[in-house]
């Protein structure tokens, strides 16, 4: 009797503890998901961060041009990649260069959908970045025909060859845990192809080469921008560990330093040569550093995500200075923030790799990874733009630039109520025009 | 069509069109050619159709609207309508010494803005710009007059499209020259002065700007 006692008991045990150990993976799954979808929509948030941000920065007859392109781009982004771009990024690959199924995903496990959602808002992000630096000047049709292919193409073929488990660049053990380089190098480079293409802005250099200043319109949405921006980055880089791990703390951590270091670094970096501290320059610095700490976030110490956030802001400022002096126009510096920093940040990320720092081996990988990115992406997009352009015109008329893209893209006007005077296209005006081009 | 007269080819799209819409509104559309399809071949009509056709009842009526227009584009010029510009409608396309000295006013506003040195370094610029340009002869000459003697401007058929590009060459140049911010200033200012010293000619800035 005492023996089927013990019996019984130990089997109620083992059958509870099976139970339990289901509920457990259950509830696990179900709160990695909780934290993939949340991250997903901060990321999402990001595009209201780059549209108040660009906008602001843009002069006022261009501003809602700007948040056209950002609306446009998730909406494009979120449709090409769920159709070709995932497929092209994560699926089977056995060539190391290119996904050769899991497009059009349709019925698909839980996880898939999660990691679709995230992955797209990536795509988005990626895609978004040319806007602002291509801003004020680019035919809205042919942007978006851009923004397809580099969705479609451009953007998923590189992801590929670092986030695809058999990727090239992957199997040599190239870090980009974020994306610096997958996410923010990629757009930057798109967009620098872009302005190239496209040229400067009507007056935007004088004869002798000097640069002119074309102030952006609200810098209280530039600022408001990057606040939303740094916020969305918490679920790009803590998002990106694509389950609720306690490593998100060190990653988020990391992040908030490396944001704080780059606008810091840019500060000084403007008292020491004697330049007045601009709010435009200092929210690029923040958000070079967010992008510097985008690839090794999860592999370096607090320490190292502060040198990292602030040479990113460093690199930032002397990126848009060089650029001007190259006479490339780029409206909002996204090229010295996304591109510049971001290389950057990936050598950091090897360079500073906890527990094997100063690697010559990984760092060498690092150095690849970023040729790899600039040559691949540079020249699609360069190819891209210049076959946009010869085919249906990639530069907005001068005519259009003269009105504003606001209205000759879109018949509409940011600010109807409140004219300053220094348009001549008033709400008034604009309503009797004929704006059929 | 386009061996036709100006004339011919107006009297053609305001007898194509009635039976459509009201008389005021045959009379809007019309001027919607001149502005934008005067010089472009008859292709073009179509575009010219979907654009006038905003309203749903208008829509249904496209198509036949498009082929009574190409139907009355081919026929003889006795059977169509009167000129809706009058008999001495010839070389006028649409009226045009307001259209014109609306541009002449706004140019000198916008000039008068800038000091003599720059005024005078800008009008060479322009002449030079305009010399690149294709323009019909008698508006290259009348600009050169304009700009070289300082004689009155007289761009009595120029239609307000090529007024409209040229305003823009300007525009460019002010750019490259001042920068766009000044330019912006000097364009709004400019319009501001034309409308309050000359507001009869308000209207026709819509169509330069």
């Amino acid at each position: 009797m005492k023996k089927a006692r013990i019996t019984l008991t130990l089997s109620t045990l083992l059958f509870s503890s099976l139970i339990f150990a289901d509920d457990v993976t259950d509830l696990t799954g179900a709160t990695n998901m909780v934290w993939l979808v949340t991250a997903s929509a901060l990321v999402f948030l990001m595009q209201a961060g780059f549209a108040l941000l660009e906008s602001g920065m843009s002069r006022s007859k261009n501003s809602l041009n700007v948040v056209m392109k950002n609306y446009m781009d998730v909406c494009i982004g979120t449709l090409i990649f769920w159709a070709l771009g995932y497929g092209l990024m994560f699926g089977n690959n056995p060539s190391g260069f290119m996904g050769t199924d899991l497009f059009l995903i349709n019925d698909s496990d839980p996880t898939t959908y999660g990691t679709l959602l995230f992955q797209t808002m990536f795509a988005a992000t990626a895609v978004t970045i040319a806007s602002g630096a291509m801003a004020e000047r680019t035919r809205f049709d042919a942007y978006l025909v851009g923004a397809v292919i580099i969705t479609a193409i451009i953007y998923p073929i590189f992801g590929s060859w670092v986030w695809n488990a058999d990727g090239w660049l992957a199997k040599m053990g190239f870090i980009d845990f974020a994306g610096s380089t997958v996410v923010h190098s990629v757009g930057a480079w798109c967009a620098l192809a872009g302005v190239i293409i496209l040229g400067p802005r009507l007056g935007r250099f004088d004869k002798s080469g000097k640069p002119r200043e074309l102030r952006g319109h609200n810098l209280t949405l530039v600022a408001l921008g990057g606040f939303i921006l740094w916020f969305g980055w918490f679920g790009f880089n803590g998002g990106s560990t694509l389950s609720a791990s306690v490593d998100i703390g060190l990653i988020n951590l990391n992040t908030q330093l490396a944001a704080a270091a780059g606008a810091c670094a840019s500060m000084l970096l403007a008292v020491a040569t004697r330049k007045p501290i601009l709010l435009t320059d200092t929210v690029n610095g923040s958000i070079a550093g967010l992008v510097a700490i985008t690839a090794g976030c999860a592999t370096m110490l607090p320490a190292y995500a502060i040198l990292t956030g602030a040479i990113g802001g460093v690199i930032c400022m002397l990126g848009s200075q060089m650029m001007l002096r190259m006479h490339l126009d780029d409206v909002v510096g996204a090229v010295s923030v996304h591109g510049f920093a971001g290389a950057w940040g990936t050598l950091a990320a090897g360079m500073f790799f906890t527990g094997n720092m100063f690697d010559g081996k990984l760092i060498t990988v690092q150095l690849i990874g970023i040729a790899a990115c600039f040559i691949w992406t540079f020249c699609c997009a360069l190819i891209m733009y210049f076959i946009i352009d010869i085919l249906m015109g990639l530069r907005a008329p001068a005519q259009h630039e003269q009105r504003g893209l606001d209205l000759s893209e879109h018949a509409e006007i940011g600010y109807p109520e409140f004219n300053s005077g220094n348009i001549a296209y008033t709400a008034d005006r604009a309503s009797n025009m004929d704006l059929k081009l | 069509m386009n061996k036709r007269s100006v004339s011919d080819r107006r009297r053609a799209i305001y007898t194509g069109l009635q039976g459509f819409m009201d008389e005021a509104a045959v009379l809007k559309a019309v001027t919607h050619w001149e502005n934008r399809y005067i010089e472009q071949p008859s292709l073009a009509l179509q575009r010219f159709v979907a654009d006038i056709c905003q309203t749903p009842e208008l829509k249904e009526k496209r198509s036949s609207m498009l082929r009574n227009l190409i139907k009355v584009m081919g026929q003889d010029s006795t059977t169509l309508l009167a000129d809706p510009r009058g008999s001495n409608a010839e070389n006028i396309v649409v009226n045009p010494i307001s259209a014109s000295q609306a541009f002449a006013e706004l140019m000198l506003a916008m000039m008068a803005q800038l000091d003599d040195d720059l005024q005078h370094k800008l009008r060479i610029d322009l002449f030079a710009a305009l010399r690149q340009r294709q323009l019909p002869l008698t508006t290259l000459e009348a600009l050169q007059r304009w700009l070289g003697n300082r004689q009155a401007l007289e761009l009595g058929n120029a239609p307000p499209a090529l007024l409209q590009k040229l305003l823009n060459q300007y525009y460019v140049l002010l750019c490259e020259d001042i920068g766009p911010v000044r330019a912006d200033k000097i364009l709004a200012r400019g319009v501001s002065q034309v409308q309050h010293e000359h507001p009869k000619l308000d209207v026709f800035l819509d169509d330069l700007l």
